[in-house]
């Protein structure tokens, strides 16, 4: 069978297109009516002075990660490995450890994600079913000098972190009775 | 021999079989919880109900598939809107105190649970009062963990300790909700084959502590091997990510291990992730493949006129390939006649499946060597020659009483998967792959010739996951070779011809020379192994 396709129509240029100047004063007079208004009308200004300034996003901007604590202050990732088996980007890579108490039984030893790697899908913080993982920071990677400065470890993951007291395991009496 | 109908599809099938197993012939799938092939029937989980019509009249209630026995006529309905909702209250009920801890529970993945909710299950919970709590996370034994809350109460494992390993450990204790799985007051679970109640176990009650949180089972794959523990060579799976070994389960074959297996033999991967011989040694310390290799021609080239001064000892855990690749490298392009067996020593048995013998291919190595050749001890080796090539580093049996005179031999050359103290011995040791990194046959105690495959990607096993994972680096300084490889890379240093590089190469050569192979094509060996023929 072949391959079913969009015809996609190749743009015509108009005649002050083909004339080429018509259009470099056009642009051109882009620039100059942005470069009086920012003089004379402050109000209507579009430069921002990055990074004093900055554009706010809205809230379901998806950011830097950010790993969540119980209220206790412990970190509320179980390892369960949802994310990671999600992440079409295959940038997670956490490794489980024995707590020793029967009610908690897991938590991460290792959790790192590779921001380099990661697309900003969002999708693990969609898997995850004990909302340990987010990317609501509002934020970008910072840049940095070395590639494994973007392997974000659980030390750097949490530093924005936050309480979160969302229901774990699907049962609310279980956290707070027990 | 009653004809039978399921779902319209018919089938003849013997008088006594159930309905769940005449399903299965016509591959049809029947969930269940308590039903196990290798267990009595306890037909207590309801999991398996379907309808049943004989001549035409059916039964007003649904029989449970894993007790029915077929009968002339019988008609049976897997797929009625009533059996869809017995399986829905069945689950339910299942469900009502299950704690559903998935995220956390080592089961998740391959559980029953998970599978029969996403295909027969899919209602919203109605329970409003609080669950029932039971013990979470208690050893119960040296290798197995309860969470008496995830448990369904199928039996399976009860009936294990009872039936199989008679050791009857196990119990249910208590009544109703309150039902839990306990073990057996002044008793734990501590038999030889505790581990195969974490296997049989439908849901996540019974885990292994060896194999726990060390990875989620969907990451695995799986490879068919052979258990190298013993001579009765149970047949296994290796399960194994990214080069490094997970966990071992057996595998299905009624003639030899049934679905069992001993934990001795499935915690043995531990040897093969571990202490592993990765590069080529001289007296222990390091040195490179290509300086080691001439060196051993040198050694062998020094003989050209003396080969009775040459030994080669073999292994009793290389493969009859190997096996058979080494002796006529040796016997044919050398002259060498000093061939020797390494027996390892004798441990425990029992009247189930471990052999007393822990020679995994004893039988095999001495029926290609021939046993009229074999030169009857090490003793007498390590006196007699001046240059000794073992295959396979394996401590003998004899070890203790020829430590000093095995010193004092000129060259010694090994060929073995660990470190242990003759890589420290050895002149020249060559790191060689272990069972599950090549193709190859075992014969075992039965007589039966067995076939194990060999893993993904086995050159990672030398990788050393670092702090950050995710930038994992696999330190590989050098290959792996198997000893068929070594063997070819050898002949190409002292520039022979050697032809048989590869396995089957090796066995077609075999079935000329060894009566025994004769009528045996490589691909006839299967999974479930080849009985030879007595000779
Ligand atoms: S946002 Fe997407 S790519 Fe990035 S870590 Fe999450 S799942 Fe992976
Ligand atoms: S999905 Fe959530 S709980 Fe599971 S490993 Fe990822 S962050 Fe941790
Ligand atoms: S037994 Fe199955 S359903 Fe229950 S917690 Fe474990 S994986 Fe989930
Ligand atoms: S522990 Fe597992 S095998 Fe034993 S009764 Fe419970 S669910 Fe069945
Ligand atoms: S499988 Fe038939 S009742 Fe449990």
């Amino acid at each position: 069978m072949a391959k079913k396709g969009i015809v996609v129509s190749k743009h015509k240029y108009t005649l002050s297109e083909k004339l080429y100047y018509p259009e470099i004063f056009k642009g051109m007079g882009v620039s100059i009516r942005h470069f009086f208004a920012n003089i004379f009308k402050k109000k209507y200004t579009v430069t921002l002075q990055y990074p004093e300034q900055k554009e706010s996003y809205t809230e379901r901007f998806r950011g830097k990660h950010r790993l969540m604590t119980r209220e206790d202050g412990s970190l509320r990732c179980v390892a369960c490995m949802m994310c990671a088996t999600a992440c079409p980007a295959e940038c997670i890579y956490i490794e489980a450890e024995d707590v020793g108490d029967s009610l908690v039984e897991k938590r991460a030893k290792l959790f790192v994600i590779d921001e380099l790697r990661c697309i900003f899908c969002g999708l693990c913080v969609e898997a995850c079913p004990t909302d340990a993982i987010r990317m609501d920071t509002g934020e970008h990677v910072e840049p940095e000098y070395t590639r494994e400065a973007f392997i974000y470890d659980k030390k750097k993951l949490l530093q924005k972190t936050g309480r979160s007291v969302a229901i774990q395991g699907g049962d609310s009496d279980y956290i707070h009775k027990n | 021999m009653p004809t039978i109908k399921i779902d319209g599809k018919e089938i003849v099938v013997e008088s006594n079989t159930t309905i769940i197993e005449a399903a299965k012939k016509l591959g049809i799938d029947i969930p269940v919880f308590c039903y196990h092939e290798g267990l009595s029937i306890a037909a207590n989980c309801r999991m398996c109900l379907v309808e049943v019509e004989v001549n035409g009249r059916k039964f007003n209630k649904p029989l449970p598939a894993c007790h029915t026995i077929v009968s002339e006529g019988m008609s049976v309905l897997t797929d009625t809107p009533k059996v869809k909702k017995t399986r829905e209250g069945v689950l339910e009920f299942l469900f009502l105190n299950h704690p559903i801890d998935c995220p956390i529970c080592d089961q998740a993945g391959e559980c029953y649970l998970q599978d029969h909710y996403m295909a027969h299950g899919g209602y919203e919970s109605r329970l409003d009062t609080e669950k029932v709590r039971k013990n979470k996370a208690v050893p119960i034994g040296e290798y197995v963990i309860l969470d008496s809350e995830r448990c369904v109460l199928c039996s399976r494992c009860v009936r294990f300790t009872k039936e199989i390993s008679k050791t009857e450990e196990l119990g249910i204790f208590n009544r109703g909700n309150h039902s839990e799985i306990g073990v057996v007051t002044g008793k734990s679970l501590d038999n030889e084959y505790s581990l195969n109640v974490v296997d049989i176990c439908p849901v996540g009650a019974l885990t292994s502590r060896d194999f726990r949180f060390k990875k989620r089972v969907w990451y695995l794959k799986s490879t068919p091997s052979i258990c190298s523990g013993c001579s009765m060579g149970c047949n296994s799976f290796v399960e194994y990510e990214n080069g490094i070994i997970y966990r071992v389960k057996p595998r299905e074959n009624k003639d030899v291990n049934g679905w069992w297996m001993c934990n001795e033999g499935r915690l043995l991967y531990h040897q093969i992730n571990n202490n592993r011989l990765t590069t080529t040694l001289t007296k222990g310390s390091e040195i490179s493949q290509k300086e080691a290799l001439s060196k051993f021609a040198d050694i062998i080239k020094s003989h050209k006129n003396s080969s009775d001064k040459i030994g080669v000892v073999l292994s009793t855990h290389l493969s009859n390939e190997s096996a058979y690749a080494v002796k006529s490298f040796f016997k044919d392009y050398f002259g060498v006649k000093s061939f020797y067996i390494n027996n390892k020593k004798d441990g425990k048995s029992d009247d189930f499946l471990i052999k007393k013998d822990k020679n995994p291919n004893r039988i095999g190595v001495s029926l290609i060597i021939g046993t009229n050749s074999i030169d009857k001890t090490l003793k007498e080796a390590v006196k007699k020659h001046e240059t000794l090539i073992f295959w396979g580093g394996e401590i003998s049996s004899e070890f203790d009483s020829i430590e000093s005179d095995l010193k004092k031999v000129k060259n010694i050359i090994l060929f073995a998967t660990n470190k242990n103290i003759l890589t420290d011995i050895a002149d020249i040791s060559f790191p060689i792959t272990s069972i599950v990194q090549e193709r190859g046959t075992f014969i075992n105690v039965q007589n039966r010739l067995q076939q194990f495959y060999p893993i993904e990607k086995h050159q990672a096993l030398t990788y050393n996951p670092t702090d950050k994972g995710v930038a994992q680096i696999t330190s590989i300084t050098q290959r792996i070779y198997t000893p068929i490889e070594w063997l070819v890379n050898l002949s190409k240093k002292m520039d022979y011809n050697y032809s048989l590089d590869s396995i089957f190469k090796v066995f077609t050569q075999m079935r000329k020379e060894i009566p025994q192979f004769t009528n045996i094509e490589y691909k006839d060996i299967g999974l479930n192994g080849f009985l030879l023929k007595e000779k």
